[in-house]
């Protein structure tokens, strides 16, 4: 078969979808088109017609030709009105940037915010913060859009209902708050609770305080995803209480992951994935790498990247940590007796893979790292503690540290202790229980029970409608307050700008429960008045500017671990049944897209196209393509999902066949499905809540069954260009392996420093046998030539490029059924290969390719834009003046990296007039595009233009090294991306551009692009490697 | 037999040839003049709400262009200048006049003055004052004498071929970095040479030619 001799001539064989790697004719015709199927037919709005359709433009033309006959000589009056007292230090329109900080998926990040003229329109990460470290990721570079919600919350509930007329301003919710207050004054005294998120918040947890001394019969309760309450427990059982462990990526030669995601949705994975990108990347100085072991049930961001990896149900992951304890014991580490006798008769998934992971950990000793993930058992983290122990991983990759958080109950003891009525007045800040537990839980009837329940929320979502009082909360970017890093680095919340809308932070809304009348700046200075010194006006403002504050609170717990107790523990666990086709595993995971469901009216998330399965606007049941086959589903067929536990639970959802998934398990992920009335949230996707169970995300006994119908799934999988080539001459045979996606193995950059051997299997045609060009192009070589590298080495697939470039360049979003059409406009798709054999889950490998316009020196789009409106600038770049665009598409056609996005409508004014605010966010930098125009990268031209003036304007003739950031390099927390001048052979993306990793994917089109990357370097064990790769 | 065509139609052909290129070249000429930026937008010059005179205040006082538009040199927008700026003199200088009224009562309400943008690019066109007045470019080459306007008007077309025109020889348009907002400064006359000039370490200044480099 070709494939085979393809995987000995060009290496690996990668495809984007089953469909792809099935070689089916629909997809192999579909690929053949100009452009995707139904991307250029028209669309229009039920009842109207392409005819009719042209002939209300032509009519509605002749008409504004009528009336504006003067308009078309004299552009209309403009009027400018000016500040009347310009606040100091503000020229107009011109940046501002300001430090602050916000939470997103349980890590805190110190950001800079940019502000034009008073609007925040760009979230980054703040260099001088350790746990962002200049980076973000895309929950951040969206949270700006959130403070432009159209739906956010904006008046106080009562019961459900407008309280003052629907009229909230500012004093009507002061005086809404106090007679909440005095509501809960009559109620607290015989029992009160506060429930909240995990928040590392020094002013909000001494209000707290407050509050337990002020009602003394004050249950504390937290509910949130990234509170790691199972590895607290884990700590408590080896004698370090209330503690939390903090993972540092510095030295970590060998990094082991069960089914934990720290360089995705757990932890501090901006931080995690800088560190280790780090240790990735020095395979070209040092020929070392750190190597990544990831066992786990279905692909995270960690998965994807991993050198070997094992496809394991979740319930399993535990037992593979006790074999591995065994293993290592066997190779004489010191492992308590009681977990070595229990590892001995673990059920071990793969022997020869556990046997040569023990080996690799011990030859790396002490710098290793060892995690588990959130999701799983307080004695699975226990016995990885026990590893790292015995490894000498404590104190250095494993920190353990105390938690600045108050003991607390779960939600579902919080639940139990209301149904006692022992709570008669319940506060929630900033937590949506209703639509965020499981059933079994039933906290949405005991909520009835409690007299007082006072809800702040973003929202008016599930809780605030059945809670008693509802208030509006402030945006991070309107509020003050400060937030506390996993190492104890504090930061200080500054705001950017007044609240949109009366509402009120999270320590304005505790304050005022409390009685006091104290604003939020007040109450954060005062919390920090004791620790500043003689001079706190100095302090502060140093804070403010620097945004981090140069002392670490909290401690490094270093007391002796006490595994004494650990045996008993292990009694009876983890001999859970495997699954089958009949009793299938449920696993319930957090999107990485709307998180827990708090970021489902995010439009910009929940375009942007899920890292593995693509997917836009849903979520979907996700099982392994042989554990499909064996149940008949396919793509698209509805499901119905059936758990019983207390209560029997339903959930009818839409499948999706993705490799990765473990066998016999399904995958769902939480967030979707919202029944709050969000005009983006409403419509997407299926609420895997009704699936949770009381206390676990996997459950067993999970039945799947065909529900009958199909329900379309918006994948961007198949979109853009393959690494499959497919000749119309020959036919379906002649598919052939491109080398755009390129991959080596340590083994042979260590041996063959110059790779032209290992590359040379991809050389695919002489560029000079298709050079054709219409024009000899002289390719400027003064000043300034830009270019990228793109490390493959180095990306995770997290998205946050594609989310930064969206916010930077105000790339419009499109919808369900346009993105169905192919009409998504983002500059960067990150696209997503598979590689290795669908019916073998453990070789089925993922990589990510970024690829945006590419910047070709002898451009294929320029040469056939019949207007010029595509032409190359003096400084290499290829440039569009969107006013000269006609929109023939041609150039979108001659792209052969499909890079190009056409406005097939005014997705800009579309989205304008759906979210009203949305245009406050836009960058006045660059330009607006309207309905038939191509857009594409731009390389940040607004950023070049920005930093040559500045340049000029110093007098010098270059722009220096890294005077130009584009947003997506900024972002990066993996710094995959670089860019800069390739002309100066001493800056850093020349300097790349000359390893030999280096390559041009489609180079033998002869386009010569300005964007090259560099081959991903898998370090595969020795001992495990299959030998398949190159 | 009678001809169809009388005797006289043998002289349309003539006719035709004579005059089609007259009427081409007139039509031609109309659109080309009256349809470019030098008729429709040259002398614009729209009443404002309060009449300030540039004439009087740069003209006859004498008073720097960066009075008042302070960002020129920093930013993208020589910004009108807030009321604080006008009330620094008129709340002793004028205090009662009644076509300063306007004036003051923005300065109590806070309300800010309308007042009517005069130069207006084309539409998505970036256009930066700092880097234009950074390298020497005098305000006159494209605001013309403002320093004897009464009232302000637009003195050149602001069109794209005017400003390549600047870009592919920018030399004649600079002046010595000190004689910018100096409006009566002819460079010819002052016998300045840029080439010369010490305070000039940049010969070649490259303003850009190329589409992004105002259009992005």
């Amino acid at each position: 078969m070709h494939s085979e001799n393809n995987q000995e001539k060009s290496g690996k064989k990668y495809w984007r979808s089953l469909e792809e790697l099935a070689e089916s004719p629909d997809l192999l015709a579909k690929m053949k088109n100009e452009f995707p199927t139904g991307a250029a037919e028209l669309e229009v709005t039920a009842g109207v017609d392409r005819r009719k359709f042209l002939g209300i433009i032509g009519a509605s033309a002749a008409f504004a030709g009528l009336t504006s006959a003067t308009g078309c000589i004299r552009k209309p009056s403009e009027k400018i009105l000016p500040y009347n007292k310009r606040p100091e230090d503000l020229v107009e329109g011109k940046a501002q940037y300001y430090a602050s900080a916000g939470r997103f998926g349980g890590s805190v990040l110190g950001l800079l915010v940019t502000s034009y003229d008073g609007r925040p329109t760009k979230i980054d990460g703040n260099p001088s913060h350790p746990m962002s470290l200049g980076a973000t990721n895309a929950f951040a570079q969206a949270a700006v859009l959130d403070l432009y919600d159209p739906d956010r919350s904006q008046k106080v509930l009562k019961a459900g209902v407008k309280a003052d007329g629907g009229k909230t301003t500012v004093k009507s919710l002061k005086a809404a708050l106090a007679a909440a207050a005095a509501e809960l004054k009559d109620n607290a005294g015989q029992g009160a609770a506060l429930l909240m998120e995990a928040v590392p918040s020094p002013t909000l947890l001494g209000l707290v305080r407050e509050f337990q001394s002020a009602y003394p019969k004050t249950t504390i309760a937290i509910h949130d995803p990234a509170m790691r309450w199972q590895e607290a427990a884990a700590l408590e059982s080896v004698g370090y209480k209330n503690a939390q462990l903090v993972n540092r990526f510095d030295d970590a030669d060998v990094i082991v992951a069960f089914d934990a995601d720290p360089l995705g949705l757990e932890g501090d994975s901006i931080r995690n994935s800088k560190m280790y990108a780090a240790k990735r990347r020095s395979v070209d100085e040092t020929k070392k790498m750190s190597r990544l072991y990831v066992v786990e049930p279905a692909f995270s961001l960690t998965g994807a990247v991993a050198d070997h990896r094992l496809s394991l149900r979740s319930s399993g992951i535990g037992e593979c940590v006790l074999a591995l304890a065994a293993e290592l014991s066997d190779l004489g580490l010191a492992i308590p007796a009681d977990v070595v006798a229990r590892g001995k008769q673990a059920a071990n998934p793969n022997p020869k893979w556990v046997k040569a992971l023990a080996a690799d950990l011990v030859a790396n000793k002490g710098n290793s790292l060892l995690l588990v993930g959130n999701t799983q058992r307080a004695w699975v983290h226990a016995v990885a503690f026990v590893i790292n122990s015995a490894l000498g991983n404590v104190g250095r990759g494993v920190i353990v540290r105390s938690s600045p958080l108050p003991a607390a109950k779960t939600l579902a003891e919080l639940t139990a202790d209301i149904n006692r009525g022992s709570v008669q007045a319940l506060v929630m800040i900033d937590v949506n229980p209703v639509y965020t537990s499981s059933a079994e839980i039933g906290f949405a009837d005991a909520l009835k029970k409690v007299k007082t329940s006072i809800h702040l929320g973003y929202h008016s979502d599930e809780t605030a409608m059945a809670s008693s009082w509802h208030f509006p909360r402030s945006h991070f970017l309107e509020s003050w307050g400060d937030l506390l890093a996993s190492d104890g680095t504090a930061s200080i919340v500054q705001p950017l700008i007044e609240p949109l809308f009366p509402s009120l932070s999270e320590v304005e809304f505790l304050a005022g429960l409390l009685g006091k009348t104290a604003n939020g700046y007040e109450l954060v200075q005062t919390q920090w008045k004791s620790t500043a010194g003689a001079d706190f006006a100095a302090a502060w403002r140093r804070w403010l500017h620097d945004g981090v504050i140069k002392q670490t609170l909290g401690e490094t717990l270093s007391g002796k671990s006490d595994f004494s107790a650990l045996g008993q523990r292990l009694v009876g666990v983890g001999t859970s049944p495997s699954p089958s086709v009949s009793q299938m595993e449920l696993l319930l995971t957090l999107d990485r897209s709307v998180y827990d469901g708090r970021y489902a009216n995010n439009a910009w998330l929940q375009e942007l196209p899920d890292s593995i399965t693509k997917l836009t606007w849903d979520n979907a049941a996700l099982m392994s393509p042989k554990t499909a086959k064996e149940k008949g589903i396919k793509t698209g067929d509805l499901v119905e999902i059936k758990v019983r536990g207390e209560k029997e639970r339903r959930l009818k959802i839409a499948a999706f066949v993705v490799p990765g998934v473990a066998e016999h398990t399904v995958v769902v992920q939480l967030g979707y499905g919202r029944t709050f009335n969000g005009r983006v949230s409403s419509g997407t996707g299926f609420n895997g809540y009704e699936l949770l169970g009381r206390d676990d995300s996997f459950n067993f006994g999970a039945e799947v069954q065909l529900a009958g119908g199909k329900y379309d799934l918006a994948t961007t999988q198949e979109h853009g260009v393959s690494d499959y080539e497919y000749d119309t001459k020959v036919g379906a045979e002649a598919i052939r392996n491109r080398g755009v996606y390129r991959e080596l193995t340590l083994a042979t950059v260590t041996a063959e420093p110059s790779l032209e051997k290992a590359f040379g299997k991809f050389n695919l045609g002489n560029p000079k046998n298709h050079r054709t060009l219409l024009w000899t192009k002289s390719i400027e070589t003064r000043g300034n030539q830009w270019g990228m590298t793109i490390d493959l080495n180095s990306c995770t697939g997290c998205n946050a490029c594609t989310a930064a470039c969206q916010a930077e360049n105000n790339i419009s979003v499109v919808g369900k059924n346009r993105v169905l059409k192919s009409r998504e406009m983002h500059w960067i798709r990150i696209d997503r290969y598979f590689a290795g054999s669908v019916d073998n889950p453990d070789s089925i490998q993922a990589v990510f390719q970024p690829l945006a316009c590419a910047h070709c020196e002898t451009a294929p789009c320029e040469q056939v834009c019949p207007v010029a409106a595509t032409v190359h600038g003096a400084e290499g770049t290829n440039d569009i003046a969107y006013n000269r665009c006609i929109g023939t598409r041609y150039c979108a056609n001659n792209c052969p990296y499909k890079v190009r996005r056409f406005n097939y409508f005014n997705f800009s004014k579309e989205n304008d007039e759906q979210n009203p605010l949305y245009a406050m966010q836009k960058n006045p930098r660059v330009t607006v595009r309207f309905r038939g125009v191509i857009e594409k990268c731009t390389y940040c031209i607004q950023r070049v233009n920005a930093a040559r003036i500045e340049s000029k304007l110093k007098g010098e003739e270059i722009i220096r090294d890294g005077g130009v950031v584009t947003a997506c390099q900024q972002v990066c927390p993996t710094d995959a991306i670089m860019f800069g001048n390739i002309n100066d052979p001493d800056s850093r993306v020349s300097q790349l551009k000359a390893l030999p990793r280096n390559y041009a994917v489609l180079s033998e089109l002869a386009i010569e692009p300005r964007t090259t990357f560099l081959a991903k370097v898998r370090n595969a064990n020795p001992e495990l490697d299959s030998s398949t790769q190159l | 037999m009678t001809p169809i065509f009388p005797k006289w139609t043998n002289r349309i052909p003539t006719l035709v040839a004579i005059g089609a290129p007259i009427v081409l070249i007139g039509v031609v000429s109309f659109v080309w003049y009256f349809f470019s930026p030098k008729w429709t937008d040259v002398g614009y010059s729209p009443k404002q709400p309060v009449a300030f005179s540039h004439q009087l205040h740069a003209g006859q006082m004498g008073m720097d262009c960066r009075y008042c538009h302070s960002t020129v040199e920093r930013a993208a927008f020589a910004a009108i200048p807030p009321t604080e700026t006008c009330m620094g003199c008129h709340s002793m200088v004028q205090a009662k006049s009644p076509r300063l009224q306007l004036v003051r009562d923005s300065y109590k309400t806070g309300k800010p003055i309308e007042w009517v943008k005069v130069h207006m690019l084309p539409e998505h066109a970036a256009f930066n004052h700092s880097i234009h007045v950074g390298q020497g470019v005098n305000c006159v080459s494209c605001h013309g004498r403002i320093d004897q306007m009464k009232v302000v008007g637009q003195a050149e077309p602001l069109s794209m071929g005017w400003c390549l025109d600047c870009h592919r020889n920018p030399y004649p348009n600079l002046v010595p970095k000190d004689q910018i907002t100096n409006l009566a400064y002819d460079p010819v006359k002052a016998g300045y040479d840029f080439f010369t000039d010490p305070h000039r370490q940049r010969k070649d200044l490259k303003p850009p030619q190329h589409c992004s480099g105002c259009h992005y």
